[in-house]
């Protein structure tokens, strides 16, 4: 009996993880396996750290830094924690310093964890970047972000005003992780931008869902229980956009708001918000291309390892041209609508 | 009387071969890892696993004790995240460390006690109890931090996640004292047989004239205490707390524990079978890690331990 179950349990295991390395998702161009023992540097290898694994931002995310490797002819490890977890995200980084990559890339979720795993790494002669979410004090070379915090704040502001009728009227603004740097900025400037330029809005609250959709729905629900005079609905995150539409069209259904009352404008994930765009629920989002953001971080960290300068203008091939100021590299945002939404595949 | 003591041989028989499968399991692991895995067969490796599992390490040991007898707590999630808040909050406005360990330690107390006291004093049974305070719990942590990280330590506070003696990390050391202390409770002292005892029969226990509602009542503390430990050095580690500090670490717990024999129903199981537990999930985490492979993977060859695990019990 005995026997049978360690001899089931070590076959799970090896199944389990010749099953794993068997799929060439997990990591790019060469396997993981075996290229370890072997001492000699043939290939360059990136580890590519995400908030989290599974939602679709983060797969065309992935779909890049992959596109990058293979690209570039490097390898790249694309791993992270399933749900948004600063420890298990540290540990993860950690590991990657003892196995000696050739340069990391996070996507930070607290900007202030990330100071000493930064600094092992430099310690450890491993150049660091970080991506769509910054740890600006903290030992890494450039950070790639779709803009300035202070122009996407704006933007995603400018996508709800634009579907008013006038800017005026109750805003409830939602969020997803309430300690991301990135969403934090966002949401000062947009609120900024509406205390000097749009004084007839009120906002009756900032609501955090960190990163859960079916917290985000429910927030929506119950601030528009609370505010049958809600105006509109400033989405700062990619899974609160959707969110706020389904509860604002079942609060519709129900008699709760007039249709079209409320306007949902923001951060639009193209794949999410589908369905909505095209049905008039909104008619215009903002957005920047996570695969570019996934791109550059392979790019940025090829050329630091090769010792090239990294300047503005320069041309990405498959991202375009890129602005580059002091260290951080931006994509660029693009604003849609029903139109061109099937054109963006994430 | 013949009887009984044979069925006790052979129930120690199968304890010893349990610890054999583990301990098995760990040696597989490591001649797996090893090959496949760069650099995981290295000293600094070795330490920053144990670094990794060692604030876990600590929540499991006041877990085993609430397991054992038949009680489970799912709150110490929350817990980590409200006294790590609290300890950083205090450290963020200036407070000497010392006084900010000590209000961290002194929350899990409390919120340990207001476990023990529904579960022990309302009769309300354990695992309902501690999923409504796990939830208000972090409630209390999203008040705490109205969202924001709570960031900016003194120097000297990093110490403790960070800092080494003679080569071993602070919270290692931290995590084998207190797995020592708890083995003595639990094989030498007429409390941890008390904690057996209740997990087995707890009326039988009453009758026999234990105060079971003060023993429920000290071991919920206990674990508030233990907890409050483990998240003063993870803020440490990760020098900030945020209000999802320690979220989904009771699973992490249970599993382990659950790997290493405890019986869910309580009466049975050995501190030890815990550790090997924690040793094996933290272990195959970090060799996962090092090969690059998914987390997505890592959950489902975790899934699939736990369930043989269950299952050889049964066996």
């Amino acid at each position: 009996m005995k026997k049978a179950i360690a001899i089931i349990l070590a076959a799970g295991l090896m199944l389990a993880m010749a099953a794993c390395t068997g799929t060439p998702a997990p990591s790019a161009s060469t396997p993981a396996s075996g290229s370890g023992s072997a001492e000699g540097q043939a290939t360059r290898t990136y580890f590519v750290n995400p908030k989290m694994v599974g939602a679709a931002y983060w797969e065309a995310a992935k779909e890049g830094a992959l596109q990058a490797g293979e690209d570039l002819g490097v390898e790249v490890i694309w791993n992270g924690t399933s749900e948004v977890d600063v420890a298990k995200q540290i540990n993860m980084v950690t590991d990657m310093i003892t196995r000696k990559v050739d340069g990391i890339a996070v996507a930070v979720n607290d900007a202030t964890s990330m100071t000493n795993v930064f600094n092992q790494a430099k310690e450890a002669g491993i150049p660091v970047v970080t991506f769509d979410s910054d740890s600006e004090n903290a030992e890494r070379s450039y950070c790639i972000l779709p803009d300035t915090d202070e122009a996407i704040g704006e933007a995603f502001l400018s996508a709800l005003i634009n579907q008013m009728p006038e800017p005026k009227g109750k805003v409830a603004v939602m969020i997803a992780s309430p300690s991301a740097a990135n969403i934090i900025a966002w949401r000062d400037a947009a609120l900024a931008k509406i205390e000097a330029d749009y004084p007839d809005i009120e906002i009756v609250g900032v609501y955090p869902s960190n990163d859960d959709q079916q917290k985000a729905y429910e927030n929506a629900k119950s601030f528009i229980q609370a505010n049958p005079d809600l105006a509109g609905i400033l989405c700062l995150a990619g899974a609160e956009t959707p969110a706020a539409c389904k509860a604002v069209q079942e609060a519709v259904e129900a008699g709760q708001l007039e249709e079209g009352q409320v306007k949902i404008g923001g951060m639009g994930i193209p794949s999410l918000v589908r369905e909505y765009i095209k049905d008039g629920t909104m008619t215009e989002s903002v957005m920047w291309n996570p695969m570019s953001m996934g791109y550059l971080s392979v790019w940025a960290l090829d050329q630091i390892a090769q010792g090239n300068e990294i300047t503005d203008g320069m041309e990405v091939p498959g991202v375009g041209t890129i602005k580059v100021e002091d260290d951080r590299i931006y994509c660029g945002t693009f604003r849609f609508t029903a139109e061109d939404v099937d054109n963006y595949q994430f | 009387m013949v009887q009984q003591s044979s069925s006790h041989a052979k129930m120690l028989c199968v304890l010893k071969s349990r610890y054999t499968l583990l301990i098995g399991i760990i040696a597989l692991e490591f001649l797996l890892f090893g090959f496949l895995a760069p650099y995981f067969l290295t000293l600094g490796n070795i330490l920053n696993i144990l670094r990794q599992i060692s604030e876990i390490g600590m929540i499991s040991i006041p877990l085993t004790f609430l397991l054992l007898s038949g009680h489970m707590d799912l709150s110490v999630g929350s817990i980590v995240g409200v006294c790590g808040i609290t300890c950083g909050m205090l450290l963020r406005a200036g407070q000497p460390v010392v006084l900010a360990i000590l209000a961290g330690i002194a929350a899990g107390a409390v919120v340990g006690f207001i476990n023990g006291v529904i579960v022990g004093k309302l009769k309300i049974q354990a695992v309902v109890v501690t999923i409504g305070t796990q939830v208000m719990f972090r409630g209390l942590c999203y008040i705490m931090t109205s969202g924001r990280a709570v960031s900016g330590y003194p120097l000297s506070f990093y110490v403790l996640g960070g800092g080494d003696i003679l080569g071993l990390p602070i919270s290692v050391l931290v995590l084998g004292l207190c797995y020592v202390g708890a083995w003595f409770v639990l094989e030498r002292t007429y409390f941890g047989r008390y904690i057996l005892a209740i997990g087995n029969n707890q009326n039988t226990t009453r009758y026999s004239g234990i105060r079971v509602d003060r023993v429920k009542i000290l071991l919920f503390t206990f674990c508030g205490i233990m907890t409050a430990v483990a998240s003063i050095f993870l803020i440490s580690r990760l020098s900030s707390a945020e209000a999802t500090l320690g979220s989904g670490y009771e699973l992490d717990i249970i599993t382990a524990a659950l790997i290493g024999g405890i019986d869910i129903n309580g009466g049975s199981g050995k501190l030890q079978g815990t550790f090997l537990g924690i040793l094996i999930i933290g272990i195959l985490r970090n060799g996962l890690n090092l090969m690059g492979l998914s987390v997505i993977y890592q959950s489902i060859i975790l899934g699939v331990l736990l369930l043989v695990a269950v299952a050889k019990r049964k066996g």
